[in-house]
């Protein structure tokens, strides 16, 4: 039995093919033997717990199968986001379904929010990516290649994907 | 509703590296100057705790002297 702390329902992923969105569900996962990742995964997840959180994304209406994945730690004052990845099947040009990973990060301003935070996320981003997080998520520049939610953009983001108040089980 | 698309071409991965306190007091100080700046206050308190847990379970509890 799968000890895992049950969350919200979002539609905002998209398959490709057919432009159909999906109810999807994030759950947190709770030990590695949860796991059960096909060989192409980019990183090591299993390796992620116990020191942090893990939250998959699963698209009931498909399968159990985690179509995307997201690694974060509570910091004081902010949530930060080690790890972001698709399945697989998700990334290249053939991928199947679009928005997994911005429903991830919307997910880590929500724990925020409830964690007394005002929603303030930080990860690092690929380069190439930057300019559409700034003006998607709405997350401001603020090293190298650090990136950052301030409240107002996280109360955005979260409203944007789950509309009134929802709180996690945080 | 939601559904925020990655560039074509662009895959959406996020690894990032881990932090150090220097980085931490960074992104701190960083959400100081945007609660000045915002109407908005962002909870970063002004004791610091320990995370995921609430003022409450961090405060010190005196006992008082019998007798």
């Amino acid at each position: 039995m799968i000890d895992a702390i049950i969350d919200k329902l979002t539609e905002s992923v998209e398959e490709l093919r057919t432009g159909r969105r999906y109810v999807t569900l994030i759950t947190r996962v709770m030990s590695p033997n949860e796991f059960k990742l096909a060989s192409k995964w980019l990183f090591n997840w299993q390796s992620e717990l116990p020191q942090r959180e893990v939250y998959r994304l699963t698209i009931p209406a498909i399968s159990d199968t985690p179509q995307g994945l997201i690694s974060l730690e509570r910091q004081v004052g902010f949530v930060f986001v080690h790890l972001v990845e698709s399945h697989p099947q998700n990334v290249g040009k053939q991928k199947r379904f679009v928005g997994i990973a911005g429903n991830l990060i919307a997910y880590a301003a929500m724990i925020s929010r409830d964690l007394g935070f005002a929603g303030v996320v930080a990860f690092d981003a690929k380069t190439e990516l930057i300019r559409h997080y700034e003006t998607t998520l709405g997350a401001q520049l603020i090293g190298r290649q650090r990136m950052a939610l301030d409240p107002v953009a996280a109360s955005h983001l979260i409203q944007r994907y789950f509309g009134e108040h929802h709180g996690t089980n945080s | 509703m939601g559904l925020i698309r990655e560039p074509d071409g662009v895959d959406f991965v996020i690894q990032s590296q881990p932090l150090t306190p220097t980085d931490v007091a960074e992104i701190q100080n960083w959400i100081r100057k945007q609660t000045k700046t915002s109407k908005t206050k962002a909870a970063l308190p002004s004791k610091v705790t320990k995370p995921g847990k609430s003022k409450r379970e961090n405060k010190t509890v005196r006992s008082r002297k019998v007798g």
